[in-house]
C-alpha cells in the first residue's frame, strides 16, 4: 500500500512538472494566450508579442490575426511598467513589458514587446517596479515614422494594480 | 504667582540641572535638525527624477558618471566624444542616402553638450548650441515639436534679456546666477579652467563672455549653470589644441607638441579688414563674430541629450551603440532610479531611525532630569501641597516644566541644527559650489519634530509627575 502510495507520489510529480509546462504550451498554442475573465480579455502579453515582423518596413498585417481583432477591446495585462522619463514618482505614459529582465531590454529590441500606455491627463499612476495588472482599451496596429516602426500595441489604461 | 512663574522660579532654583537638561535637548534637537536639513538638501540636490528626454550618449564607462555630470553638474566628465557622434543621429541631406550608421530613425531631437571650464572656479560652464533654448541659428524660434523638454512637458526659457548668438561670444546663464555671482545681463566673464581645489591657483581663459540672457528658474541644477555657444567653447586655445591632439590620436599619428598658452603670451594684432587672428579662430572685431579655424571633423562634445520617438527607439539606440566600440548610450531615468533605490531611500530611512532615537534620548534626559529633582524636592512638594495645592496642581507643575525645558532647548536645538548646517552650506559653496538651503525651516517637518518632542517631553515628565502626585505629604513634611 505504501509502495503504491510513493509511487502516486512520484507519478504525479513527474506529471506536474512535465505536464504544467506542457499544459500551458498547449493552452497558448490553442487559446493565442487569451482568455475570458468577466467581460475583460486576460491577454498574455509573452504570447501577444511573440511573432516576428520586420522592424522597419512590417505592416499591420504582420501581426497575427488572432492579435489584430483585439483591436479596441477591452483587457487585462500583466507585465512590468517602464518609463523612459520617470525615475520615481508618479508617472502618466509607460511601456508595459512581459517582463523587463527576460523580454527586450538586453538583445535587441522588438517594437511588438513594447505595449504603449497612456492613463488619461490628471490620472497619473505610481510607478512600479513590480509586476502590474493594467485594464484598459487595446489599440493594434502598425504605426511607422522615419522608415522605423514606432508602435503596435497601444492601450489606454483605465486601472493599474500591483499583481 | 501663577504655575508659569513657580515653574521658572523652580527651574532658576536649580538652574545648573536645568541648564544641563536643556543643553542635552538642544544638542538632541539640534543633531535631529541638522539630520533633517541635510536629508532634505541631498534630496533636493538631486530634485530633478523626470527628464524631458530619454538618453544620454557619451563616452563609454560609467553611465551613473555620465548621468551626473550631465544632468547635475556633478562628478567630473567621461570624457569627450567625437562630435560626428551627433551628426550620426542627424537627417542626411535631402538626396544623400542614409548610411548603415546613422541613428536618424531612433531620434527625434538631440542636443549636444561639452563641458569643462567654471565660472569663477564653481558655476559649470557648458557649450550648447541656440537650439537648446528653442532657437534656430539666426535666433529665430523653433516649431516647439522641435525643441527638447527639460522636463517633461516644460521648456527652457529666457526670463530676461535674449538668447546668445551662435558665433559670438554671448552667454545666457541660470536662474541662480545672478544671485550667485552677480553676474547679470550685460556683465562679463572668463571662464576658469576646470574646477580647481581650494589653494590652487585658477587658470584663467584669455576670451571674455558677456551674459545676454537669463533662464526663467527651472529648480533643477540648470539654475547653476553658464550657458556659451558651443563654437566659443573651441576658441580657447587649450581646448583647440586638446583636439587637435585627440585627433591625432584618433586617426593614429602622434600628437604635434603646442603651447597652449600661446595665445595668451602672444599679441594678436588687428588686420585692416577688422579681423583678429588667434590660434583657433579669427575675430571680427565689428561686430564680435567667431570664425573658428577647427573644422567640425574634430570638435569633440561631452554628451548628447537625445529625445527618442518612443517605442523601442531608445532601447534600439541603446542596443545598437553599447555595441559598438565608439560611444555608450543610457536612459537616464533608469540609470538613476536605481541610484534612488540603492542609495537615497535606505538613507533617508536610517536618517528617520537617527532622528528617532535622538528624540527618545533626549525625552529620557528630560526624564532622568526632573525624576532626580522630585526625588531631592519631596519635602517641598509636600510644602505646596500643605498649603493647598492639589495632586493635580503638583503633576500640572512638574509636567509643565518638562515642557519648558524642552521648548527653550527645541528652540536653542533648532537655530543649532540651521548653524550648523549654514557652515556645511559655506563648506560645500567654497568646495563645490553646491550650497545647502539652511536658511528657512521646513514647517511639516521640522516644527513638527519640535511639536512631537515636546509632547514627548511632557509625557516624560508625567513620570516624575506621577511620583509627586503619588507622594505622601505627612510622611515626607517629617523627613529631614
Amino acid at each position: 500500500m505504501i509502495r503504491s502510495w510513493r509511487t502516486y507520489a512520484l507519478i504525479a510529480t513527474v506529471l506536474f512538472l512535465f505536464g504544467y509546462p506542457i499544459y500551458i504550451y498547449t493552452d497558448t498554442l490553442i487559446t493565442g494566450g487569451i482568455t475570458q475573465r468577466g467581460d475583460l480579455l486576460v491577454v498574455d502579453l509573452k504570447a501577444l508579442s511573440s511573432f516576428e515582423m520586420d522592424q522597419d518596413t512590417g505592416t499591420t498585417q504582420d501581426i497575427p490575426l488572432r492579435y489584430r481583432q483585439l483591436d479596441g477591446k477591452r483587457v487585462l495585462l500583466v507585465g512590468q511598467m517602464w518609463d523612459p522619463y520617470v525615475a520615481d514618482g508618479k508617472i502618466r505614459i509607460f511601456t508595459l513589458v512581459y517582463s523587463i529582465s527576460n523580454c527586450c531590454f538586453n538583445g535587441p529590441p522588438k517594437i511588438q514587446h513594447f505595449i504603449q500606455a497612456t492613463v488619461p491627463i490628471g490620472k497619473a499612476v505610481e510607478y512600479s517596479p513590480d509586476f502590474v495588472d493594467v485594464v484598459g482599451t487595446l489599440h493594434v496596429g502598425v504605426e511607422s515614422a522615419e522608415g522605423h516602426v514606432q508602435s503596435v500595441y497601444r492601450v489606454d489604461v483605465e486601472k493599474v494594480t500591483r499583481d | 504667582m501663577n504655575y508659569f512663574q513657580l515653574v521658572l522660579k523652580q527651574m532658576r532654583q536649580r538652574a545648573l540641572s536645568t541648564w544641563l537638561t536643556m543643553l542635552s535637548v538642544t544638542l538632541g534637537v539640534g543633531l535631529a535638525v541638522a539630520i533633517m536639513i541635510l536629508g532634505r538638501e541631498s534630496q533636493s540636490l538631486f530634485g530633478q527624477n523626470d527628464y524631458g528626454f530619454d538618453a544620454i550618449i557619451g563616452k563609454k564607462g560609467s553611465k551613473l558618471q555620465l548621468v551626473l555630470n550631465t544632468i547635475y553638474h556633478l562628478d567630473v566628465s567621461p570624457g569627450n566624444i567625437p562630435y560626428d557622434q551627433y551628426t550620426r543621429l542627424q537627417k542626411p541631406p535631402a538626396g544623400i542616402p542614409v548610411p548603415p550608421d546613422n541613428y536618424y530613425k531612433y531620434v527625434k531631437i538631440a542636443e549636444p553638450t561639452v563641458v569643462g571650464d567654471t565660472l569663477n572656479g564653481q558655476y559649470r560652464i557648458v557649450g550648447v548650441q541656440t537650439s537648446f533654448f528653442g532657437f534656430d541659428a539666426h535666433g529665430n524660434p523653433l516649431p516647439p515639436d522641435d525643441v527638447m523638454d527639460y522636463r517633461p512637458g516644460k521648456k527652457l526659457e529666457i526670463a530676461d534679456g535674449h538668447v546668445f548668438a551662435f558665433n559670438k561670444f554671448e552667454a545666457v546663464v541660470g536662474s541662480d546666477i545672478p544671485r550667485l555671482t552677480g553676474k547679470t545681463i550685460g556683465s562679463t566673464f572668463q571662464a576658469t579652467h576646470g574646477t580647481p581645489i581650494p589653494g590652487e591657483p585658477p587658470d584663467i581663459h584669455m576670451q571674455v563672455w558677456k551674459v545676454v540672457g537669463v533662464l526663467a528658474p527651472t529648480h533643477t541644477a540648470i539654475d547653476r549653470v553658464v550657458y556659451i555657444p558651443l563654437r566659443s567653447f573651441y576658441t580657447i586655445a587649450e581646448h583647440g589644441a586638446g583636439l587637435i591632439a585627440q585627433a591625432a590620436l584618433r586617426s593614429g599619428n602622434a600628437p604635434d607638441t603646442f603651447d597652449p598658452d600661446s595665445d595668451s603670451d602672444q599679441p594678436h594684432p588687428v588686420d585692416a579688414n577688422g579681423i583678429q587672428h588667434f590660434s583657433n579662430y579669427d575675430l571680427d572685431t565689428k561686430d564680435g563674430t567667431i570664425k573658428l579655424k577647427l573644422p567640425p571633423e574634430i570638435w569633440a562634445i561631452s554628451a548628447i541629450l537625445v529625445q527618442s520617438r518612443g517605442g523601442d527607439t531608445e532601447q534600439s539606440l541603446e542596443y545598437d551603440l553599447n555595441n559598438g566600440t565608439d560611444v555608450m548610450a543610457c536612459n537616464p531615468a533608469s540609470i538613476m532610479r536605481e541610484f534612488f533605490d540603492t542609495f537615497l531611500k535606505p538613507t533617508r530611512w536610517l536618517l528617520l531611525l537617527i532622528c528617532s532615537l535622538v528624540t527618545v534620548v533626549a525625552a529620557v534626559g528630560i526624564l532622568v532630569s526632573i525624576y532626580n529633582s522630585v526625588s531631592a524636592r519631596l519635602k517641598e512638594i509636600a510644602i505646596i501641597r500643605a498649603l493647598g495645592a492639589t495632586r493635580t496642581t503638583v503633576l500640572t507643575l512638574i509636567c509643565i516644566e518638562a515642557g519648558l525645558v524642552a521648548l527653550f532647548g527645541s528652540i536653542l536645538g533648532l537655530l543649532a541644527g540651521h548653524a550648523v548646517n549654514a557652515l556645511g552650506a559655506w563648506y560645500m559653496s567654497r568646495n563645490y559650489g553646491e550650497a545647502l538651503g539652511y536658511d528657512y525651516v521646513e514647517y511639516f517637518f521640522e516644527a513638527g519634530y519640535i511639536l512631537a518632542v515636546l509632547v514627548l517631553a511632557v509625557f516624560a515628565g508625567l513620570v516624575p509627575a506621577m511620583k509627586a502626585y503619588r507622594s505622601p505629604v505627612a510622611t515626607n513634611l517629617v523627613a529631614t
